[in-house]
């Protein structure tokens, strides 16, 4: 039994007397299930809840088979063992449901007691307080005349919800009660009800500076006519005994309702020095239907302080207010960087001319940070006659700095019309000039220039404008949705190109992530040409896929160039370290394939190590075949030892920081992860269930990869009871964290602590690995 | 041995993907589109002679931490008082916040955040300028509209409101009494989503056949069983205008997976929780940030296989909650939208995520950041960008989708009179009872 319970049931023996005179309703259910809902408790089963739910919902808007679940629930509601549970579920229920005023009568015997007792009273108003109707106003009146302290405090709030105005004198009685949060409550009832007699009687609370009655006062003036209204709010408005914030909220309502003040008070207000004033009046102005009202506050805008400039100028933009221009232009010299950096967002909606282009571009060409961005926006956006031929007049005759301004207006702005000129600043001698050309068209991408491009991208020298060039290639390549015929032209290109051409344009082939891509870098590795070759087989090692590592793989074999072979091999290599989303069964298929190529022995015994990673009977079997050749052994014979060890991954993690997501770090998605708060010093214990050979770690940490371990403690241990002294002490890095082990250990359990002192901190783990 | 080094690691992981140049593109586009402006506080000498923000905030559990962390990062900002009806959660903000501030201090000490038990004290002091609500969604209300009728802006954590009814009342006073409210839903301050729906917007998925949105499911809520109260918890205040319920841990929890979001007593479990955002980015693109959908239709109604609401234009969102490769998508005659955190915007035909508006264009209300945006309202006065009315209009949504759920049948819904249609009993979902003595709202 909880403790509300116990108090209930003490209380339920004596509410419950008042009831056994009431009518006694049909059981349609059960008897059984009458007795369950009776018994209803919040830490037993929930079915009796769960079948009344059900019993409701499929009962919808019938409304005879509500009045019958209804008279069950009153027979419910009279069981003398009642619990609270099953009380606060029926009245609950009750108070969603539409009653007859049949259906009034017969819940009320049961329910209108719950109103005189303070355990109970919240049950009651569940089923109460939510009903409409004369029948039950009287019933709150009389538990109310009935009532005391909290009690009573909780039948006035009642009040308030159901905006009683049959309570207005009983509660106005209430209004200076010695218990405060009995008045209190009257006082915002009175409010809720809203009427002149609630305002009248309110008129006779002692503490007029009480902000309940003030706020009571606030909410009826907007109920009443404007007239009555605006006399409350400039009483309130005029009381210098109110506080500040009191007088705004009524200068708030009086600008509402008393529209044809509402400019001169605005204006003063704006010109004054009451901040709670200009605050209201600010925020007015957005909404405010008065005529004339804007350009009276524009007219008079040099005489406000410069961070009320700001916000009329911030207003004005917002409404698009073609009257604050000038201003607003006359804002962008300003010395007050904020007042500059106001006009600058305003004058983006603001209608404009060419003129507003010139003092834009002007601002832009000395501005640098926010400003300049700020410029950036509001060139983006201007609109107005004259505008975007003004934009791209400028682009080719102003400073480099106004020029290059524009001509990323020319790409922000969508200005298709001006790709012929942005062409031609190919020939530009201002290498900005041509960079923003190249990003500008880049924005404006379409299929019709990737020939344009291409012939400047080819023209390009190394270095920025061969990077933007690139760029702006890469972007009219991609508008093919199909990948199939995406970078067909630039494949083409590179195929018959130099090495020249090709080196330009090798980079691009990863990001087409296509089949013809990849066979092009393949080819291009394979080619004669040295720096050709070398630079294809490094762009295969950073391909997104497993494609690249399949390529290199069949360069190690296919190359009769051992310096080739080498690199390929390499790359291959490392691609296998680090990339952990091919399946290992193929993983270990290609490293098979890599001991196969025309290797060195110490080559082959650095495929060997990788082949430990494994799991596949075929690639333990083959490590086991090279055991007993000298060559091989070492390797050979670990690599079996780990493969027979991986059989038994995922091992079992533990850890106390976060136990629900540890499945995250071994589940092979690099959309889910384990994380934990560094301020909980979280340790992770990694059970082998089993001794094996631990070489190195992996912590990857791709999703979150700035909740690395700034700092972790490893322990390697066949007893988790004598842990010792950690074996490394490493410091986590940016997107994976590698523990390279001094030397190969042989152990059941690892033991990874954070001690990381930076308390807001996370660490995250997406995947673990552990070679 | 050989080893692996980890700046490959780090190469090999940071490999541009297609749709990672795709963002990168993107970006050029987006940096044209918002203002920095962030404006001085000079209008508040009267209450902060430093020329600062002065804050409080209320409700100390997960959600305040990052909204505390980018306020104590500001220099315009000052943190005046934390407030919480748990006081060791309390006392963890206070100590925190002064370490932060007595770190900028030549000796070293600060004592200048004040504790509250109760919000009605931090609200009623008159040298804060804003309050943050960082309490469950069963406190929103309350808290925020005694705030403002104290004149202090606001900034809500979303879904602003457990009702409809309290929206109605935020709004109410916002508007009468000249206040400013940002509703937390702040994914309306990031570029792909603005993006997105701005291209809703200008027509260039065509008319819209569809739209899709993932929520998630939390789990369901099982009895539990009543523990000892820790020291220092009010409970009572807790649990606040909603029914008594006995104590446990788990019911009061602050956990994104679970806690009390997992309780309709204190909000709409997933509709409230994800759809505060996804239904608002979905209002946002089709312009109807002051109106709202006309048709409720829980899932296996009306032929429907998700839970469905559809507008007066007879455009359908569906919660499809799984096999969604976004949390959003907007399907039209002409291409889709794909859009969720982490800048993931994808378009079909590929090239329209990275074109740029033309200045003809309806170019929406834009903001990089939400704290900046509601900081900036503060000083012009504003709407922000997630004002009291689209917080009010998107929780609507949220509520009754949850009312049409826990009703087991479809709610029509007129938004302009905000009233349902037809169905008295569905109407008294608007509100919820509110239990004494914490019933004022």
């Amino acid at each position: 039994m909880n403790s509300k319970t116990l108090l209930f049931t003490l209380i339920s023996s004596l509410s419950l007397s008042f009831l056994t005179g009431c009518e006694h309703a049909t059981v349609s259910e059960s008897r059984e299930g009458a007795a369950a809902l009776a018994a209803l408790n919040y830490d037993g089963t929930q079915t009796a809840l769960d079948n009344l739910n059900k019993q409701i919902n499929e009962a919808g808007l019938d409304t005879a088979r509500k009045s019958a679940l209804i008279a069950d629930l009153v027979t419910v509601l009279n069981t003398p063992k009642l619990t609270f549970d099953a009380q606060q579920t029926i009245c609950q229920k009750l108070g969603y449901i539409t009653l007859t005023d049949a259906d009034i009568e017969r819940i009320l015997p049961a329910v209108s007691p719950l109103l005189l007792n303070l355990a109970t009273v919240n049950n009651g108003l569940l089923a109460l307080a939510p009903i409409s109707s004369p029948r039950v106003d009287l019933v709150f009146i009389d538990a109310l005349n009935h009532s005391g302290g909290e009690l009573k405090v909780a039948l006035v709030q009642a009040f308030a919800r159901r905006k009683q105005v049959s309570a207005t004198n009983d509660l106005i009685a209430l209004i200076n009660d010695g218990d405060k949060a009995i008045s209190d409550a009257a006082i915002y009832a009175l409010g809720e009800i809203g009427t002149r007699e609630a305002l009248t009687g309110l008129s006779q609370a002692k503490n007029q500076s009480n902000h309940y009655v003030v706020d009571a006062k606030i909410a009826i003036a907007w109920k009443l006519s404007p007239q009555e209204g605006s006399y409350i709010l400039n009483q309130i408005y005029l009381d210098k005994s109110l506080t500040e914030s009191n007088r705004a909220a009524a200068l708030r309502g009086l600008l509402n309702l008393q529209p044809k003040q509402a400019k001169d008070r605005i204006v003063d207000a704006l010109m004054g020095s009451s901040a709670a004033y200009k605050k209201v009046c600010l925020e007015s102005l957005y909404s405010s239907q008065v005529p004339d009202l804007k350009d009276a506050v524009i007219d008079h805008f040099s005489s406000y302080d410069p961070v009320t400039q700001c916000s009329v100028i911030a207003v004005m933009g917002k409404l698009s207010e073609v009257g604050a221009r000038s201003v607003t232009e006359a804002s962008l010299s300003s010395e007050v960087d904020e007042l500059r950096l106001a006009a600058l967002g305003a004058i983006a909606n603001i209608p404009s001319t060419a003129k507003t282009v010139q003092i834009l571009a002007e601002l832009a060409a000395k501005a640098s940070g926010d400003e300049l961005r700020a410029a950036k926006y509001a060139i983006a956006r201007l609109q107005g006659e004259g505008v975007s031929e003004a934009v791209i007049e400028l682009s080719k005759s102003g400073s480099v700095k106004q020029k290059v301004f524009c001509i990323e207006a020319i790409g922000a702005r969508n200005m298709t019309q001006a790709v012929p000129d942005l062409l031609a600043m190919r020939k530009a001698k201002e290498i900005q000039v041509r960079v923003a050309a190249l990003d500008a068209l880049g924005d404006l991408a379409s299929v019709a220039l990737t020939d344009p491009i291409y012939t400047w991208t080819l023209g390009s020298k190394e270095g920025q404008e061969l990077t933007h060039a690139k760029r702006t290639l890469f972007k009219i390549l991609q508008l093919e949705n199909d990948s199939s015929l995406r970078g067909v032209d630039l494949i083409t290109k590179i195929k018959v190109g130099d090495a020249v051409t090709q080196l330009k344009l090798m980079s691009l082939l990863p990001k087409l992530d296509s089949e013809i891509a990849l066979a092009c870098a393949k080819q291009l590795a394979l080619s004669d040409k040295a720096d050709v070759s070398s630079e294809a087989i490094s762009t295969l090692e950073t391909w997104s896929d497993a494609g690249g590592l399949v390529s290199l793989v069949e360069i190690t074999e296919d190359s009769k160039n051992p310096s080739v072979r080498s690199l390929a091999l390499e790359s291959a290599l490392r691609v296998v370290d680090l990339e952990r989303t091919t399946p290992a069964k193929e993983k270990s298929d290609l490293l098979i394939r890599l001991f196969q190529c025309n290797l060195t022995i110490a080559q082959k015994n650095s495929v060997l190590y990788r082949l430990g990673r494994g799991v596949s009977a075929k690639a333990l079997s083959f490590a086991v075949s090279l055991a007993s050749d000298v060559n091989y052994s070492v390797e050979a014979k670990g690599a079996a030892e780990e493969i027979r060890a991986n059989k038994l991954w995922p091992a079992t993690l533990i850890s106390e920081a976060n136990t629900r997501d540890l499945h995250n770090m071994v589940d092979g998605n690099f959309k889910s992860s384990w994380t934990a708060p560094t301020a909980s010093k979280p340790s992770l214990t990694i059970d082998f269930k089993a001794k094996r050979i631990i070489r190195q770690i992996v912590l990857d940490e791709r999703r979150d990869n700035r909740n690395y371990p700034q700092s972790l403690e490893v322990y390697i241990t066949d007893d988790l009871d004598q842990l010792g002294t950690p074996v490394v002490v490493v410091k986590g890095t940016i997107d994976a964290t590698i523990v390279n082990l001094p030397k190969p250990y042989y152990s059941r359990y690892i033991i990874l602590k954070g001690t990381s002192k930076n308390k807001d901190a996370n660490w995250s783990i997406t995947e673990l690995h552990v070679d | 041995m050989k080893t692996v080094n980890p700046s490959k690691v780090a190469h090999s992981l940071a490999q541009p993907t297609r749709r990672d140049v795709i963002k990168q593109g993107l970006a050029g586009i987006l940096a044209y589109s918002v203002a920095p402006l962030v404006l001085p506080n000079r209008m508040f000498g009267e209450t902060a002679p430093s020329n600062q923000i002065n804050v409080g905030f209320v409700g100390m559990g997960l959600q305040c931490s990052g909204h505390v962390q980018a306020m104590l990062g500001r220099e315009d900002v000052r943190v005046l008082a934390v407030c919480d009806v748990w006081q060791e959660k309390a006392q963890k903000y206070k100590d925190k916040i002064e370490a932060h501030y007595a770190s900028g201090k030549r000796g070293g000490s600060y004592h200048g955040v004040d504790m509250y038990h109760k919000y009605e004290d931090l609200v009623a002091r008159t040298d804060i300028d804003a309050v943050f609500v960082c309490t469950p969604d069963h406190w929103h209300a309350a808290v925020s509209n005694a705030a403002m009728k104290s004149g202090k802006d606001v900034y809500c954590e979303k879904p602003l409101t457990l009702t409809i009814k309290e929206g109605q009342v935020l709004v109410n006073t916002a508007r009468k009494y000249g206040r400013i409210l940002q509703t937390g839903s702040q994914q309306r301050s990031n570029a792909s989503f603005r993006k997105a729906a701005e291209m809703v917007r200008n027509g260039w998925i065509g008319e819209i056949t569809g739209i899709r949105t993932a929520l998630g499911e939390f789990p369901v809520v099982t009895s539990l069983p009543e523990e000892k109260i820790p020291e220092g918890l009010d409970y009572d205040r807790w649990l606040g205008p909603t029914p008594w319920r006995p104590f446990n841990l788990q019911r009061m929890k602050g956990d994104f997976g679970g806690g009390w979001r997992c309780f309709y007593e204190y909000g709409a479990r997933k509709n409230g929780d994800w759809g505060a955002h996804h239904f608002d980015i979905i209002q946002w693109a089709l312009g109807m940030d002051h109106t709202g959908p006309v048709d409720f239709i829980p899932k296996g109604y009306q032929g429907t296989e998700y839970q469905t609401h559809i507008y007066a234009n007879g455009i359908r969102v569906e919660r499809v909650d799984n096999h969604l490769k976004s949390m959003i998508e907007f399907k039209g005659k002409k291409g889709t939208i794909w859009v969720s955190r982490n800048d993931y915007l994808e378009t079909d035909p590929i090239s329209m995520s990275a074109k740029p508006l033309s200045p003809s264009e309806v170019h929406l209300y834009a903001s990089d950041n939400h704290h900046d945006d509601f900081l900036n309202a503060i000083v012009t006065r504003q709407r922000p960008i997630a004002d009291v009315e689209i917080g009010h209009r998107t929780a609507t949504v949220c509520h009754l989708n949850a009312i049409a759920e826990r009703l087991g049948r479809p709610v029509k819904w007129d938004p302009l009179k905000e009233e349902i249609v037809g169905d008295p009993e569905a109407s008294r979902w608007l509100d919820r009872p509110r239990r004494a003595p914490y019933a004022i709202l």
